[in-house]
């Protein structure tokens, strides 16, 4: 299926972008997102960051899930 | 869902205006309020000159709305307002208001140590320190 996956703060800077859809085949197995996201962008593997999916922070997607959004959350900043 | 972010700085006359609307909550006999600043740091002999905020604005807004309710849960309050900059803010202007009531301060003084700390760890807002040479660095909570 099509994730919608946005990239957000020094995320997006280093990636040089804002969002973008990905094919991500959740039929064979669960999915190791951080795993996925650092073969497919090796400049991440010295980022700091947690994963949304469908907007609730995991991990792992179990096999099946349907995923429409996928977000990439570097830390925190707020207030 | 309530939208509590506001463009920009949030201004004094804004948070005056908030208080003076609670006189008419006569129930309510303590107020307190957090206001967060942008501070100058100095950061490698560089002082920042304001922030730039960013957020996933839909999760942030779903975060804002369980720390309001887990405060209502745990706390006695009358009620409760969170606004949080997006956008640049300089440095001495307010970029997050948050304002508690209660009948009692006890309650109100709890719940905004609860609330600030809940924002920090909680809510997807991330922020651009930026430099006067245009320069910045990437913000991040402890």
């Amino acid at each position: 299926m099509m994730a919608s996956v946005h990239y957000f703060g020094m995320i997006s800077e280093k990636l040089h972008k804002q969002t973008e859809l990905i094919e991500i085949d959740n039929s064979m197995d669960s999915i190791d997102l951080k795993a996925f996201f650092n073969s497919l962008y090796p400049e991440l593997k010295s980022t700091v960051y947690t994963i949304a999916v469908n907007q609730e922070v995991m991990k792992v997607a179990p096999k099946g899930m349907h995923i429409s959004e996928i977000a990439l959350l570097p830390p925190f900043a707020g207030g | 869902m309530k939208n509590c972010f506001k463009e920009g700085m949030i201004s004094p006359e804004f948070i005056a205006n908030s208080i003076a609307h609670h006189q008419v909550k006569t129930t309510i006999g303590a107020h307190q309020i957090f206001l967060g600043q942008v501070r100058a740091d100095l950061i490698d002999s560089k002082e920042v000159v304001a922030i730039e905020y960013t957020a996933h604005e839909e999760m942030a807004n779903k975060a804002f709305h369980v720390i309001r309710e887990a405060a209502f849960e745990k706390f006695d309050l009358v009620c409760m307002h969170i606004y949080h900059s997006l956008g640049v803010v300089k440095t001495g202007e307010i970029c997050l208001f948050v304002f508690v009531s209660s009948k009692h301060r006890k309650d109100v003084q709890l719940a905004i140590e609860f609330i600030v700390e809940e924002i920090k760890k909680k809510v997807p807002v991330f922020g651009k320190e930026l430099f006067e040479d245009d320069s910045f660095v990437w913000k991040e909570n402890n």
